[in-house]
């Protein structure tokens, strides 16, 4: 008979030889690109938590990894959101100009990728504003609402904004930038009824009304949101709906009604215990 | 006369390590099986990406196509290869395992190619004997599950904080348990088919009369070797944590390190349930 041994050498032989020729198989492909991003990004996680020596060190290690990525993969999906982790750390570590060059460079290479483009865009505006420059950061701001107001971070721009001015003090300001937030959501409403942007705009009118302190016209927003996007709600906005009509209007009988008539529309089971719960104690 | 069973276990060690060809079929099983979890982990790279990722992408959506959630279904993946693998050539294998098991004990010569021919033509009663395994399998954890909850509703007051922390393996534990007790009846299927060369049904209906005769026998047999690779399932039940406390790749190696084990304890039961039936077989015969 054959010699065990010499069988159980030649098994392991021929498995670690499948494992090394599929792994070089996958060297240039996107499955070794995301596997090196996640590693980069999971690093980058904890290097604003602890500025020492050996964090600089990591931060090299993560910037060279993400540079790493763009040089090997520069195709893929992976290359991309290496792009906006490498912008977005430059910022984090204050190299504001770094990350400026970065988001310019997505803008000229990723053109069509909107949401992507949106994602630099702001990360540029978001550096000027940390330099202090907020004549800049607004234009790119302005930029951005006007041309990518179909994506998630055009459709905030209005609202944050007007959040700025508020932070800053500028309560003359921020009160006009919120109505001009008010006219452009309700547009967007209108235009985009029953779809994603619908949706985004009336909970963005939802908050500036929240921050215009108008908490009737919050309220009758909010009950319309529901009513016309069941599937799209979010455990977020329970905070909202409490604020408003418990807080503010003094209602808690229609939050305790909202919240029934979501628990009767939601198939998420963990909402629908978390409202129960909610119920229970007001 | 109480069968000794301490004697099966210290035998069947020394079989399994002397005469250590008795375990090739199984290192061929589980060199399947590891190169099952291989393809499993490449299946979202090169070259499989083009077959597997429609089917990752419909069954399970399309975020387990990527870094590092596709590592998260890698043991729901690997289960169902593991039932393919173990209907469709495992059990075909054991049964080889069992023939070598005979031969060396009625000390009759080994011939590899008359064998193979014999195997080959067990094959159809194998295949058959995987599927009502698969299916008895699906039966118990159903039954398990039921019962297990209803045990816990009714004890849920008086246990301790420990004991809802070990749920999760001591649900696993009982689990297990559970399907001993019923592969008891069912296990000497194969080894009557191919020591006794009785066919299939009759071979059922045996197993199931020996199994009712000699349950504690049959149940202590397989089931001191299964629990002392228990660890080795507490260490596949908590893999999300491990993965979280370690590193994402942690699940290939705790399913990798897992076939090891549990291959060398399937084969070391399967010689233990052979030899039992063998020395039933000489105390029958002696009278």
């Amino acid at each position: 008979m054959y010699s065990t041994r010499k069988i159980i050498f030649l098994s392991i032989v021929t498995l670690f030889s499948i494992f090394a020729m599929l792994s070089f198989l996958n060297i240039g492909s996107e499955f070794t690109a995301e596997r090196m991003l996640f590693d980069a990004t999971t690093v980058n996680q904890g290097v604003p938590l602890n500025p020492t020596e050996t964090v600089l060190g990591t931060q090299r290690q993560v910037e060279s990894k993400l540079k790493e990525i763009i040089r090997r993969f520069p195709g893929g999906e992976s290359a991309k959101q290496a792009h906006i982790s490498l912008a977005a750390m430059y910022m984090q570590n204050e190299r504001y100009s770094d990350a400026a060059a970065v988001s310019d460079k997505i803008v000229k290479r990723y053109k069509k990728d909107r949401g992507l483009v949106s994602k630099a865009r702001f990360i540029k505006a978001k550096s000027y504003e940390l330099k202090e420059r907020w004549d800049k950061a607004f234009r790119e701001l302005e930029y951005l609402q006007y041309n990518y107001g179909d994506t998630y971070l055009g459709l905030q721009v209005p609202l944050y904004i007007a959040q700025y001015n508020k932070n800053a003090g500028n309560e003359a300001e921020a009160q006009e930038l919120c109505r001009k937030a008010v006219g452009f959501y309700k547009d967007k409403r209108e235009k985009n009824e029953n779809t994603w942007i619908g949706y985004m705009a009336s909970d963005l009118l939802v908050m500036t009304y929240i921050l215009l302190e108008e908490y009737e016209n919050a309220g009758r927003i909010i009950k319309n949101v529901i009513l016309n996007y069941p599937t799209h709600f979010e455990p977020q906005q329970i905070s909202r709906i409490e604020l408003v009509f418990t807080e503010k209007l003094n209602r808690p009988h229609e939050t305790v009604r909202i919240f029934k008539n979501i628990i009767a529309k939601t198939e998420n089971k963990a909402l629908k215990n978390f409202l129960i719960s909610r119920i229970n104690n007001m | 006369m109480r069968y000794n069973i301490v004697r099966n276990w210290i035998d069947s060690f020394d079989l399994m390590t002397k005469k250590s060809f008795v375990t090739v079929p199984f290192i061929i099983w589980g060199f399947l099986e590891i190169l099952a979890l291989i393809f499993i982990y490449f299946s979202t790279g090169t070259p499989f990406m083009h077959i597997t990722n429609p089917l990752i992408k419909k069954f399970f959506g399309e975020v387990f196509l990527h870094y590092p959630a596709n590592l998260f279904i890698m043991p729901t993946l690997y289960y169902y290869a593991n039932l393919l693998i173990f209907a469709a050539i495992g059990v075909f294998l054991s049964a080889v395992t069992i023939d070598l098991v005979g031969k060396v004990d009625a000390q009759t010569p080994l011939k590899t190619r008359s064998m193979l021919e014999e195997a080959l033509r067990r094959y159809g009663p194998c295949l058959v004997y995987a599927i009502l395994i698969v299916l008895v399998g699906v039966l118990v954890r159903n039954l398990h599950a039921f019962g297990f909850g209803k045990v816990l509703r009714y004890f849920s007051r008086h246990l301790p904080q420990i004991a809802w922390d070990m749920m999760p393996f001591i649900s696993a534990l009982s689990l297990l348990v559970l399907r001993i007790a019923f592969y008891a009846f069912l296990i000497l299927t194969i080894p009557i088919i191919v020591i006794k060369k009785k066919p299939f049904i009759k071979a059922l209906g045996e197993s199931a009369f020996k199994g009712l005769l000699n349950f504690f026998a049959i149940f202590t047999l397989l089931l001191v070797p299964y629990l002392i690779c228990s660890p080795v399932l507490l260490v596949k039940i908590f893999y999300k944590e491990l993965m979280e406390a370690t590193f994402v790749e942690m699940v290939f190696f705790v399913t990798l390190g897992g076939i090891v084990i549990i291959k060398l304890v399937e084969c070391y039961t399967t010689i233990c349930i052979t030899r039992f039936l063998l020395d039933k077989e000489r105390l029958t015969k002696e009278g």
